[in-house]
């Protein structure tokens, strides 16, 4: 006999192949990395406390993957001066990790 | 060394006058690794640089006056758009929306209408100059269009369907193995039992390339949305290659397992290689059909020795390959803006 099947239960064929994301801890690595950085004015770039440009030190990576989960940014002071309260950054299909 | 050199071509065009005062302009959000090397390569040899982050930006004050001279002024930075030589932009400038999180209409009306239209306003600079111009790159990112040019040029692509008709699906991968991948960039995520479009720091299970198993799938739940469907490859040897201009630079992975798709092997190690002068030539031609001057390409070679393209990524990642080549990928990359 024929399950009925509503509407709101039908798919699309790609969510049939879902598969677990491997890169998780490079994510939660990153997310750590940059936090810990802070936005450059002058160089307009971000850096390490210790002044290295970031770009250098992770550019040794070999890419993650194609999916940065969303994150909050702490509230603070941008490269002018003026308090931003904090936001939410949505995930993205992005170009810093991985394609 | 690299950008003492190019200093000193760029100092001695200045004093014999074959250029002005010059600009680019980098688009791209303030987390962006790869605009940074871009940033740092500019500024060390002089060339005037605007960072513009649209999602950082709009807090600050910025205005384009068709009035004094076409100039621009975002923040501190004033330029007059006629100097401008190149735009380095890494974010899809028509798809601005995904960026922002309007709280409300009126923000969704002000912010992302409104900043995404004179942001595209910036397409007036002349075409040539953008790496990569952002419409011809909507465009190339499109699985169908990009591929199908692909083999007009004479490349080898694995047979391919878009179907959203599960007895063709069967049909097609009837005695071959088959993966299904997204068609667009499309992101979806299924985490702690349902399905959301923002994971947080938690496992979640997620959209790439998987084979295509029939017996995975329950007909009656499925919808009618399409799906791209395209022959595996068993591959021996697999190809990067980034394009930038004419500049080739090509990447081999170190294969040590048998993944369906090796985005999915953490840690994995490229090297230096080469392919074909047949097959670097069609890429430059699929290139310049697709409008591109900046695309990465998966390519690869199964046992018959035949070299196929997976995968066009015009804005694809470069940044963990640079030091394989001596950051001769990013040193292009500036070249090309100034």
């Amino acid at each position: 006999m024929q399950q009925n099947v509503g509407h709101q239960t039908k798919k699309s064929m790609l969510t049939f192949f879902l598969k677990p994301s491997p890169h998780l801890p490079a994510f939660i690595e990153d997310e750590q990395i940059f936090n810990e950085a802070h936005w450059n004015a002058a160089t307009k770039i971000l850096e390490t406390n210790t002044g290295e440009p970031l770009w250098a030190g992770l550019s040794k990576r070999p890419p993650t993957a194609c999916y940065t989960p969303g994150k909050t940014r702490p509230g603070g002071y941008n490269r002018n001066g003026k308090y931003l309260p904090a936001k939410y950054i949505p995930g993205k299909t992005d170009k810093r990790a991985g394609k | 060394m690299e950008s003492t050199c190019l200093q000193n071509i760029y100092q001695a065009k200045l004093i014999s006058g074959q250029v002005n005062k010059i600009s680019v302009i980098v688009i791209s959000d303030q987390e962006d690794l790869h605009a940074d090397c871009i940033v740092s390569g500019l500024m060390n040899i002089g060339v005037h640089t605007i960072r513009l982050s649209p999602i950082d930006d709009f807090s600050e004050p910025f205005f384009l006056s068709s009035v004094k001279s076409k100039l621009l002024k975002i923040g501190g930075s004033k330029i007059d758009v006629s100097n401008i030589t190149g735009v380095y932009c890494r974010v899809p400038l028509e798809r601005l929306s995904e960026c922002f999180s309007p709280r409300n209409a009126l923000e969704r009306h002000s912010i992302e209408e409104e900043a995404s239209a004179w942001l595209c306003g910036l397409l007036s600079i002349s075409g040539h100059f953008w790496v990569n111009n952002p419409r011809y790159e909507i465009w190339a990112d499109n699985k169908q269009f990009s591929l199908m040019i692909a083999l007009k040029v004479g490349l080898s692509v694995p047979d391919f369907i878009i179907t959203n008709s599960l007895s063709h699906a069967k049909r097609f991968s009837e005695n071959k193995k088959v993966v299904i991948k997204p068609i667009s960039d499309t992101s979806l995520a299924f985490q702690n039992g349902k399905f959301i479009d923002v994971p947080d720091f938690e496992s979640f299970e997620t959209i790439g390339t998987s084979l295509f198993e029939v017996e995975k799938i329950s007909p009656e739940a499925l919808d009618g949305t399409p799906f791209f469907l395209q022959a595996y490859i068993e591959r021996i040897e697999e190809f990067r290659v980034t394009i930038i201009d004419e500049n080739i630079f090509v990447a081999k992975a170190i294969l040590s397992s048998n993944q369906i798709d090796i985005k999915d092997v953490v840690g994995l190690n490229y090297e230096k290689s080469d392919i074909a002068s047949d097959v670097k030539n069609m890429l430059l031609k699929l290139m310049r059909q697709l409008g591109l001057r900046f695309c990465t390409f998966d390519l690869v070679i199964e046992n018959t020795g035949e070299i196929f393209l997976v995968d066009i990524n015009p804005s694809g990642n470069w940044l963990w390959l640079n030091p394989l080549f001596d950051g001769i990928i990013a040193t292009e990359i500036v070249s090309g803006l100034r």
